[in-house]
């Protein structure tokens, strides 16, 4: 029990504890950024875990690596050591299949040929094969290198159609030919198919996978200042918190960041963070990894790989979908079409459109005939269209109108100033060559009413006799009788005036 | 009662440097220094006639039991857990850490030391009131689960009959104070030595600056 003890001299290690208590949250902070980046559901653990993985994968990686480096060294080849590594890279992105694979099979075949060319002829033989039969690629790489020493007693179960006898009398390079007759380009049809895809995905997940776990090593590699030594450092100071967990911030937002952008599906671009140089130093990591002591899961890396998986899948299915979507709805728009052949209304739409018709009634039409089509927004459009020459019109009339009132205004204002000259000439505020005219017309005023008077003195005096001759029946021939006889007087230069009054005659 | 000291380690570290005589002979004395005080608190713990048989019983412990049974009291073994360091110990969460201690290291011994501070009647059994926290289980640690209710009562008292529970915290500090400077042996033994020990380390520790100061062994 360590709490029962006296302290009797002690210091405080403010500073210290300053520095850890930043190192944890700067630490805290990245493993923070790099669970977002994981979608809020991994936490630092997780990042253990996947580290765990990328770090076992870039160790068994190397260790290949190596083996064939030695092999090539051994063999006097090791000039070819780039190229072979470069071979083997681009048959992975072919062909879909892991170096893990390829390396193996082509070391065989190296130790069985001992030439560098051979076996790359040789490597893609094997891998026509092997897609082609369904054998494992080391099993067939294993037989074509026995095959190449005369043990041709394991190509039997390819049935290239030789028997056994005709096999072990033919020369390796027409049994090679033969394969090459039968099976070739093999490989790149079956890296085309579906599950040709899914593996070259599993290679860019790999590839990306020792990816990280060699930055990660580089980054420890760097934390403790000795090449190789990193995770054994890593252990010692598991338990204190020191500085150096500041700059492990940097390499950790990094390898965070590389894991967030493989998310997203861009693995080169996150190989490229993670290949950036630290601080300027590109430092090489060559050596065998020591034994690494901690435990860390795996799960993660193996969810990562379900998830890449699922979401391929899915997105082939939505494109399928999309494709059956498309074809239902080309359908249902040529059944559209061929129904607009029948249907009354839209006939007699498209019949008025054709004969003469304002622009108002065409834009009624119009929209008349994008709802009969179902299409909503074209035929609110015309019935915007619609309103406006609607509202064109009615400024149109309501202008047309004040014209004409302006029209009628202006007439009256004539007449009205006619009115007032007639009204000025009435009242004798006139021009003097019109005062003649009244002069003249009040002297004949006068001479009529002289007339009168002398005619009213001639009736005074005056009486007419009538003789008829003959009977007078009615009072209609009297009237004549007497018209007549006026008549003859007048003619004959005497006044005459005859009243009538109540049917009697007053002359 | 812990004194602090500024640029302690620092001093360590300055021995290092220096002949490693040094770093031996400041040790040495603080140890000589601090002796006293041990085998003073070494004096205080009881033999296993008058403990409780049940506690000393062999046949009752982890020798028997394949999990880690209750510590049994040996007096010998608790001697030898009595112990000084010099060693600077891990920093507490508080930024603290211990340049010497004393300390009583073995089981039985800390639980002679200490049983009986928290609560003198032992642990008390569980009760459910309506006062009491959901959050609170019968099978919790603060609850008695013996079927002797007054089991720890009666622990306690028979150890405070062999000796009794001493506060080594020095008279006059300002504030309530905390109960795990109380114990039966070392802080006992600490509270009756008065300070001394503690000046004569403190003196220890300046001697040997002082001599690296005139910058030689």
């Amino acid at each position: 029990m360590a709490n029962v003890k006296i302290n009797i001299l002690t210091e405080f290690l403010g500073k210290g504890l300053k520095e850890a208590d930043k190192s944890v949250k700067s630490f805290e902070r990245s493993v923070k950024s790099v669970s977002y980046l994981f979608g809020g559901g991994y936490l630092g653990a997780k990042v253990l875990a996947f580290s765990k993985t990328a770090v076992k994968a870039f160790a068994a990686d190397d260790k290949a690596a190596q083996v064939l480096t030695r092999t090539l060294n051994n063999l006097g080849l090791g000039f070819s050591n780039l190229n072979v590594q470069k071979f083997i890279s681009d048959i992975e992105k072919e062909t879909g299949v892991l170096d893990d694979k390829l390396r193996p099979a082509f070391q065989k075949l190296l130790t069985a040929t001992g030439s560098v060319v051979e076996s790359q002829k040789i490597l893609r033989t094997a891998l026509d094969l092997s897609a082609a039969s369904g054998f494992d690629l080391n099993t067939v790489a294993a037989d074509l290198s026995k095959a190449y020493v005369g043990q041709t007693k394991g190509l039997a179960k390819y049935t290239l159609g030789l028997s056994a006898a005709e096999l072990k009398g033919m020369k390796f390079a027409d049994i090679q030919e033969k394969i090459n007759k039968l099976f070739g380009g093999q490989a790149a049809v079956v890296a085309d198919t579906y599950s040709g895809k899914i593996d070259k995905l599993n290679v860019l997940f790999a590839n990306f996978n020792e990816a990280v776990g060699k930055g990660l090593l580089e980054s420890l590699d760097n934390l403790s200042g000795q090449q190789g030594g990193g995770l054994s450092w890593m252990e010692r100071r598991l338990d204190a918190l020191s500085s150096s967990l500041n700059r492990a911030t940097d390499n950790f937002s990094r390898f965070g960041g590389a894991i967030g952008l493989a998310f997203r599906g861009e693995g080169a671009a996150a190989l490229d963070l993670l290949n950036q140089p630290q601080g300027g130093k590109k430092p090489a990591y060559t050596g065998a990894i020591p034994s690494i002591q901690s435990e860390l899961a795996i799960k993660v890396a193996e969810d990562y790989l379900k998830k890449l998986r699922d979401e391929y899948l899915a997105s082939l299915k939505i494109t399928k979908e999309k494709q059956k979507q498309l074809a239902l709805d080309k359908a249902k728009a040529s059944l559209a079409k061929a129904q607009a052949n029948f249907d009354i209304t839209k006939i007699n739409l498209a019949a008025a459109l054709k004969g003469k018709v304002t622009e108002e009634e065409r834009l009624r039409l119009l929209a008349l005939q994008a709802i009969e089509n179902e299409n909503g927004d074209l035929a609110l459009s015309w019935i915007a269209k619609l309103d406006a020459a609607r509202k064109k019109a009615a400024e149109d009339e309501a202008s047309r109108q004040e014209n004409l009132i302006a029209s009628i205004q202006a007439r009256m204002n004539v007449i009205m100033a006619l009115q007032d000259r007639v009204n000025a000439k009435i009242a004798g505020n006139t021009i003097s060559a019109q005062a003649a005219t009244v002069s003249d017309v009040q002297s004949r005023m006068d001479t009529i009413s002289a007339l009168q008077a002398r005619v009213d003195a001639k009736i005074a005096g005056n009486s007419v006799t009538v003789n008829v001759a003959g009977s007078v029946i009615s009072q209609q021939e009297l009237v004549g009788a007497v018209r007549d006889g006026l008549l003859n007087d007048s003619l004959s230069a005497k006044q005459a005036n005859v009243n009538r009054q109540l049917g009697s005659f007053i002359s | 009662m812990s004194v602090s000291l500024d640029g302690a380690p620092k001093l360590r570290l300055a021995m290092k440097k220096f002949p490693t005589e040094l770093d031996k002979e400041t040790k040495k004395n603080i140890r000589t220094v601090l002796a006293s005080v041990t085998g003073r608190a070494k004096g205080y713990l009881p033999s296993n006639a008058q403990m409780l048989s049940g506690w000393t019983n062999s046949t009752s412990s982890d020798d028997t039991a394949k999990y880690r049974a209750f510590p049994k009291y040996d007096q010998g073994k608790a001697i030898r857990g009595i112990k000084t360091s010099t060693k600077p110990s891990k920093p507490s969460r508080n930024g603290w850490t211990s340049l010497v201690s004393i300390a009583n290291s073995n089981a039985g011994g800390a639980i002679y030391e200490t049983a009986g501070r928290k609560n003198p009647n032992g642990q008390p059994a569980f009760q459910r009131t309506k006062f009491t926290p959901p959050t609170y289980r019968e099978d919790g640690k603060a609850y008695n689960k013996s079927l002797n209710p007054n089991a720890g009562k009666q622990f306690v008292d028979s150890l405070n009959a062999t000796g009794r529970l001493v506060n080594a915290r020095e008279q006059g500090l300002v504030g309530r104070g905390t109960r795990k400077l109380t114990g039966r042996v070392i802080f006992r033994a600490w509270a009756e030595d008065g300070g001394k020990a503690n000046a004569a380390v403190i003196k220890a520790v300046e001697k040997v600056s002082n001599k690296l100061n005139r910058g030689g062994a």
